[in-house]
């Protein structure tokens, strides 16, 4: 495993189209799946993430970069200076701007986070997924979501039935 | 059939790059927490017609939440199809529910939630029977918050609340076999930690045995002794550590047996005589760890029993009427001040009456010691008439004051009307503050909040600033009816009373909330 920098644990990535990114592990550590490969002593050299080609995969170290908690020798340093209230308006901000991304982009985002288990990044996702749909028609959520509506007719009589109380 | 869902938002327009469903893919987990996050379990539950993939996932919810208005009928088929074993939050927003309603879904739920419960009622008809809701024991929830406005409330009779550590209890009356403190106490509910009551009507004593409860709020509650009770409030608890006790109506005693409480507030409390015994005492308080208490009600040795309170640091006094004829109340009040020898922190209110005459009594004068003080906040509310006097006398009982914090309470119709006193007020009696000298040679630091610098203000602190000897700070803030050009004038004059070494500090209102810095410019 990569050291660098006064003892910060450095990690590589690697995304199935063959690009290698070098991360610190607490970093890469936001992410559940590869905290669990970490401490299970399955990462002694590169990490491979499957289904996340590199550029969802540089978006998603982006996301843990800037939410990994400030500690040690510079972070306590910039805590001390700056308001936890502040902190968080900050991140909140930085989040609305990082989500502005097509939806594909999201999806993508969705199945990433969801595959390496960050909970940060799967409530940012599925939160503005759930805002643009929430306001919609089932016929616009199903377009949007290019869900195909596999019911026969009568079938889906039968579910709007079952499920009348929701519709009414 | 489906839902117009009201007025049309602009349209989804990143939509069809691809005709790829990439969120049905995902595991049920993962759409269930999209789910979650959707406004309220009825759209939830619309997604069963997007597809098969989609036809059951909403059953599998574990945080229902049904939004204002929707009827209890369609609430029970709901949580009837619904099929999570567990739910962790349940929000209920009723409107103009019949009580009884309530009871066709509430117990479908009671077995399932192991969590959080919420229901707020919102009444628009006024004139309606309100009916009792019955509540089920919820053996597993962890969070109980019932609203109900002004709806009965009957508590389940039998059943364990093991989870229950928080349970709130809004504009509810209590009615049924069940008395509230029953369900409260440690049998029933061994790990609440914290109790809420807030406008509401109880109809029995309240007895409250708890080995857990931390934190008991009770606000604006009617022991209604008419029907079943003398209107007890009795809480043994060796666990609680803050009892906050506001607009109780018609207590005939308050008993508090709490070895490890630290806060007690007690305020607008109407105490009701026993009428067979008179003399029974009203509140009978032991909490010999108190730091912290405030005490508003009348306090005289016979009706009110406070044991012993050795480590008290904060005691809010109370309002002390400066002139007046009801002697019996400002000795009330001294009576608890002298009680203490040394207080960390005081709060006491002065309070003049707006017309005052020749025969009310300079009461003052009945304080003749006050518990040895560092930090001192006084509240006065002075109609306009000359409160010299008064504070001359309270700090000339407590030289050792730190720290001295004035707050002058001024009312909307003082500011309208501007009117002082005449010459002749017996406020202006006694005259000495304005002549004697008085060394606070302790005193490091003044607060003075909605200074308006009338006159009477400036006489007096005139004279205070020339009694602190070795003040280091001072800070004003001006009344939020003082412009930021009205300020210049009284920073001078404040300025010009103030020694070298005091750092004077000036704030101003901008708006009713913006507190500003104010730097004079001279």
């Amino acid at each position: 495993m990569a050291t660098r920098e006064a003892g910060k644990k450095m990690i590589m990535l690697k995304s199935p189209d063959g690009m290698e990114f070098e991360v610190e592990e607490a970093v890469a550590m936001e992410s559940q799946t590869i905290r669990k490969m970490i401490e299970d002593d399955c990462a002694d050299t590169a990490i491979l993430i499957p289904n996340i080609n590199s550029k969802i995969l540089s978006r998603v170290i982006e996301y843990c970069n800037k939410h990994v908690p400030t500690t040690g020798a510079t972070g306590a340093a910039a805590s001390d200076t700056v308001a936890p209230a502040a902190l968080a308006e900050d991140l909140k901000i930085w989040d609305a701007e990082f989500i502005k991304v097509n939806r594909a982009t999201r999806f993508d985002l969705i199945q990433a986070a969801s595959y390496l288990n960050i909970k940060g990044l799967l409530d940012l996702t599925s939160q503005t997924t759930i805002d643009t749909i929430s306001d919609n028609s089932l016929e616009e959520i199903r377009s949007f979501l290019s869900t195909k509506n596999d019911y026969l007719p009568e079938e889906e009589q039968t579910i709007r039935r079952e499920n009348q109380w929701a519709f009414q | 059939m489906e839902q117009s869902d009201g007025p049309k938002r602009p349209k989804l327009a990143d939509a069809a790059d691809g005709d790829e469903d990439r969120l049905s893919v995902l595991p049920d987990d993962i759409l269930i927490h999209i789910l979650v996050k959707l406004r309220g379990t009825p759209m939830a539950a619309r997604t069963s017609v997007l597809c098969r993939r989609w036809r059951d996932l909403w059953k599998l919810l574990p945080e229902l939440n049904f939004p204002l208005g929707t009827e209890p009928h369609r609430i029970r088929s709901a949580l009837t199809a619904h099929e999570a074993p567990v739910i962790h939050f349940l929000v209920v927003d009723l409107q103009d529910a019949a009580a009884e309603s309530v009871a066709t879904w509430v117990p479908i739920i009671a077995p399932r939630l192991f969590g959080e419960l919420f229901i707020f009622n919102l009444r628009r008809d006024w004139d309606g029977e309100t009916g009792t809701v019955e509540l089920p024991c919820f053996q597993g929830a962890d969070w109980i918050s019932l609203d109900l406005d002004n709806l009965g409330l009957a508590l389940p009779p039998s059943g364990v609340f093991a989870w229950l550590t928080d349970l709130c209890l809004v504009a509810v009356r209590m009615r049924g076999s069940c008395r509230l403190g029953d369900i409260v106490s440690s049998p029933r509910c061994p790990s609440l930690r914290k109790l809420i009551l807030r406008d509401a009507q109880v109809r029995a004593d309240i007895v409250i045995h708890s080995e857990s409860l931390l934190e008991i709020g009770m606000d604006n509650v009617l022991l209604d002794h008419n029907a079943l009770g003398p209107g007890i409030l009795a809480i043994s608890s060796e666990s609680v550590l803050q009892i906050d006790l506001k607009n109780l109506i018609g207590v005939r005693q308050l008993l508090v047996m709490a070895p490890a409480l630290i806060s007690l507030k007690e305020k607008d409390t109407t105490y009701i005589a026993d009428p067979v015994d008179p003399s029974q005492p009203v509140a009978n308080i032991s909490a010999p760890q108190l730091t912290l208490l405030e005490w508003n009600a009348r306090y005289d040795r016979r009706s009110v029993q406070l044991g012993k309170m050795a480590h008290l640091q904060w005691l809010h006094a109370g309002q002390f009427l400066v002139y007046g004829s009801d002697e019996d109340f400002a000795h009330n009040r001294i009576r608890l001040l002298q009680r203490f020898e040394f207080i960390i922190c005081l709060d006491l209110a002065l309070y003049y009456r707006k017309d005052m005459s020749d025969h009310q009594r300079y009461l003052m004068e009945d304080m003749p010691r006050l518990p040895y003080i560092l930090f001192l906040s006084i509240n006065v509310a002075a109609n306009e008439h000359s409160f010299g006097a008064s504070l001359f006398h309270v700090l000339r009982l407590c030289t050792g004051v730190r720290k001295l914090t004035l707050a002058f309470d001024v009312s909307t119709r003082q500011l309208e009307a501007q009117t002082t006193c005449s010459l002749g007020c017996i406020c202006h009696q006694p005259p000495n503050w304005k002549t004697d000298e008085l060394l606070l040679s302790h005193l490091v630091i003044i607060e003075i909040s909605a200074w308006r610098g009338t006159e009477n203000e400036v006489a007096f602190v005139e004279r205070l600033l020339n009694w602190a000897t070795v003040l280091k700070e001072m800070m004003i803030t001006f009344h939020q009816s003082v412009t930021e050009s009205n300020a210049e004038d009284l920073c001078q004059t404040l300025l010009s009373f103030s020694r070298p070494e005091t750092c004077m500090k000036f704030y101003v209102y901008r708006g009713l909330y913006a507190k500003v810095p104010y730097v004079p410019e001279g």
